[in-house]
């Protein structure tokens, strides 16, 4: 439609002026005389990004990587939320041992949903602060506008609608600013000129009902049985070259597909190689210092004192005399006599001769009745056991004299 | 093409001037009486030496990590003809220019190890080979006769492209040949494949070799991200040091500035993807052979994390997170005093990261013992003594290189379009 002729519709109306320029650098001076003439409403239009036209027009830097940079913040959180929410609480499932909420194995995921969201909210958002899509554009009536915009013709349009527009007046402007041609644009205001074609509205409509097939079918896979075998849609994965446990294998001699380790082998961690430590022994002989591993500090001591009062205390007694509840108790229904041995007062003076690492040991391996504690106890906490004994061995010589001056009354 | 008048400033200084010579003797002495003082107090001390080479190998590859992240930005901005960029170009020509130092201070890593010491490599111990059958098939290339070729081979290779680039690239300042250009940009292509090996295995050699056991295929691009680091960095940090002493102060802008701001931030952002892909699949996976190089880096014993753990932790805020956020804004890359600044961060954590890598596998020369770690307490004076020993002459070795060239390609043909380069 070109617009140099009369229009004899009623509807008519005037879009604005179309300028037409030789190059970009004739279009950044022009959207620099624009801008400076004072008029505000008005666009560039180019076939490829012009570097320095939003100076030139005088645009202020775009919100957009604001609204990209909430919306991956949100992606990132979104898909946190939701990972927990699926592992911990819908379908938790424990794979490789690890805990259910497991962040690295999360991270993937939430920088899909990052880059995802962000990605959505630039392009989208694009559209949005561009008022896009503008299918009906008045500027697309125009077949100069339409020929060239695209591949080789820089145009600026100034809007009628803006304060400063006269059409002889910004006509002249434009040319001043090194037009080649300036010519006006009109356009129906009637909501017709605005529908959609129809073979547009056929081809979304077809395409949403296309997309609804699958999930027809889903639904109605589901609703019904079916006495075939189900699909296979990646064998690879469904008929894996593997062998599982219990099951047979010809490869090796005893026809099991399982295998036990390699003679020898020891799991890391477990090589236990530090005598001193994990057996109280130095040289083949009972040690008399505590492994360098061990701190003797107050912090020890109490650590000690809290497991003695746990694992030994219900038979040697708080205070180690061998008087522990389990001791009464036996003691009470007569086990005494028909051979309850009683536990040992470790502060009596042959224990408190024994080296550091012999009274590691019997925690470890028990001894005559006393059972072995070396499964429930860690060597760090057994060693501070021993430390904690010694502490025991010593009260159990205590006299008057030990106690502080100022605490004596109290003891009377 | 027109004369270099014409597209340069009427007043511009494109020569370095007579500070560059200071800097060279001055670097020089210092380089040189740090490292020797280092030597020393390895020599002095009990098990000083072993401790010594590990600090040596942090230093000696993070020093090369800058000439080789100098050769790919002469490189790929040849394969992509930039022209944005080509006003800087001819200082990451000069500085890759320090191959023939590095290439002598990688002597003192494999030249001990050829004589039976083995103090820093624990594969280079025969009875540690013949013991540890994990690395039995590694033997045939962990061996320090191959160790030493390969090294002399990276070097070769390294020096032949920096020369040719920088002397090609210095050449067309004379005569204005745009066809110099072109044979560049032909060249670029074959020698990034070039670079990318010999970066690669160079990390595996040097770095992944440390802990024999352990490998990661993606090891080298890890290292490759910090080569990145480092030169983004100082090709923010060497031009504001120039324009301060009056050189280029026209022919570089800040939009230049913002450019390198933005790879930068680009190359932050890929150490901690590459540096989490490698450690999230070994993570996921669970097995032993592979987990034992994160253990190492995070535990002291069982169950307990060590100081490796907070400094990885550290790593994860300092080397990564502040920086990502901080610079993801326009205005943090294109404020120069803040660029400088992060430029200096970033060089420093790099330092770490490369310290992070080396450092725990000391353990490998004690009895393998859970309670054990190794000994971080007295001798890291000793490493940032030979850091900046090393530094030191590596600055004033490059300082010398500085001279008596002109610090922009006046005759390039993309020159033009380069000083006048604006983002959007």
């Amino acid at each position: 439609m070109s617009t140099d002729k009369p229009i004899d519709k009623v509807e008519d109306k005037l879009y604005g002026l179309l300028a037409e320029y030789e190059s970009p650098g004739a279009l950044i001076e022009a959207a620099r005389e624009v801008r400076d003439a004072g008029y505000t409403k008005f666009d560039c239009h180019s076939p490829f990004p012009v570097h320095g036209i939003d100076p030139a027009m005088g645009i202020k830097p775009t919100i957009l990587p604001m609204v990209t940079w909430g919306a991956g913040i949100t992606g990132t959180g979104l898909a946190i939320l939701m990972q927990t929410w699926m592992n911990n609480w819908t379908y938790p499932w424990n794979i490789g041992g690890k805990p259910l909420f497991s962040l690295p194995m999360q991270i993937p995921i939430a920088f899909e949903v990052t880059v995802l969201l962000a990605a959505f909210a630039t392009f989208f958002g694009m559209w949005g602060l561009n008022k896009l899509p503008q299918v009906w554009h008045p500027l697309f009536g125009n077949d100069n506008f339409v020929d060239k915009a695209t591949c080789h013709g820089f145009f600026v349009a100034i809007e009628a609608d803006d304060p400063k527009f006269d059409q002889e007046g910004t006509t002249a402007t434009l040319e001043k600013a090194g037009a080649t041609a300036v010519e006006a644009v009109r356009y129906e205001t009637s909501k017709k000129h605005r529908a959609l074609p129809n073979g547009v509205i056929a081809f979304m409509a077809l395409s949403m009902c296309l997309a609804l097939v699958p999930f027809a079918y889903i639904a109605k896979q589901r609703a019904s049985t079916s006495d075939k075998p189900h699909m296979h849609i990646n064998p690879n994965m469904d008929f894996q070259t593997k062998n599982k446990p219990q099951t047979a294998s010809d490869m090796f001699a005893d026809g099991r597909a399982a295998r036990l380790p390699v003679a020898g082998s020891v799991a890391r961690g477990e090589l236990k190689a530090d005598d001193h430590f994990y057996r109280g022994l130095v040289a083949g002989e009972w040690a008399t210092e505590f492994p360098k591993e061990i701190t003797l500090s107050a912090e020890t001591m109490e650590r000690g004192e809290n497991r003695f009062n746990i694992y030994c205390s219900p038979c040697h007694g708080l205070t180690g005399a061998g008087t522990g509840m389990i001791n009464q108790r036996a003691d009470a229904v007569g086990a005494t006599a028909t051979g309850w041995v009683a536990p040992s007062n470790i502060g009596q003076e042959s224990f408190a001769k024994q080296p550091h690492g012999q009274l590691f040991n019997t925690i470890t391996h028990g001894i005559r009745s006393m059972p072995s504690y070396g499964a429930q106890i860690k060597e760090a906490d057994r060693w501070a056991i021993v430390f904690y004994l010694r502490a025991l061995q010593r009260s159990a010589h205590s006299t008057i004299d030990d106690v502080p001056a100022g605490e004596k009354p109290a003891i009377r | 093409m027109s004369s270099s008048d014409t597209i340069l400033h009427s007043e511009e200084k494109i020569t370095a001037g007579p500070g560059v010579a200071k800097v060279k003797s001055a670097g020089f002495v210092g380089g040189l009486i740090l490292l020797l003082a280092m030597t020393g107090w390895g020599f002095a001390v009990g098990d000083g030496m072993q401790r010594f080479f590990h600090g040596y190998l942090v230093a000696f590859t993070y020093f090369n990590s800058i000439a080789l992240g100098a050769l790919f930005f002469v490189l790929i901005m040849h394969l992509m003809g930039a022209k944005w960029s080509v006003n800087m170009r001819r200082i990451a020509e000069i500085l890759t220019q320090t191959f023939p130092l590095l290439a002598l201070l990688s002597v003192v890593i494999w030249l001990p190890m050829l004589l039976g010491n083995d103090n820093l490599y624990i594969w280079s111990s025969e009875k540690f080979m013949s013991e540890n059958h994990l690395v039995h098939a590694k033997g045939a290339y962990l061996n320090p006769v191959f160790f030493a070729a390969r090294q002399i081979i990276y070097y070769v290779l390294w020096i032949g492209l920096s020369r040719y680039f920088y002397r090609t690239s210095v050449k067309q300042d004379e005569g204005g040949d745009d066809d110099a250009t072109r044979r560049m940009a032909k060249w670029a292509a074959p020698a990034m494949f070039g670079f990318a090996f010999s970066c690669a295995f160079f990390a595996f050699d040097m770095l992944m070799s440390i802990d024999p056991e352990w490998f990661s295929t993606m090891f080298g691009v890890v290292y490759f991200a910090g080569c990145c680091i480092s030169i983004f960095a100082l090709m923010a940090l060497i031009p504001l040091a120039l324009q301060r002493s009056g050189r280029l102060v026209h022919s570089i802008t800040v939009e230049h500035y913002h450019d390198i701001g933005k790879l930068l931030f680009a190359f932050v952002f890929f150490w901690g993807y590459v540096a989490f892909s490698q450690f999230m699949l070994i993570w996921g996976a669970n097995i032993p052979e592979e987990t034992g190089y994160f253990w190492k880096r995070w535990f002291e014993s069982e169950g307990v994390m060590g100081i490796w753990g907070k400094v990885t932790l550290v790593m994860l805020v300092m080397h990564f997170l502040i920086p990502f956020v901080l610079l993801m804004s326009r205005h943090s890359k294109r404020k120069l005093q803040v660029l400088a600044a992060f430029s200096i961060w970033m060089l420093a954590w790099h330092y770490l990261d490369l310290y992070w890598q080396v450092m725990p596998a000391l353990n490998n020369h004690h009895t393998f013992g859970l309670a054990e770690r190794s000994a971080t307490g007295s001798y890291i004076p000793m490493d940032l003594g030979l850091w900046v020993g090393m530094g030191l002459l590596f600055m004033g070795y490059a300082a010398g290189k500085f001279r008596n060239v002109n610090l922009i390609p006046i005759k390039d043909p993309g020159l033009k379009q380069s000083l006048k380069f604006e983002n959007q």
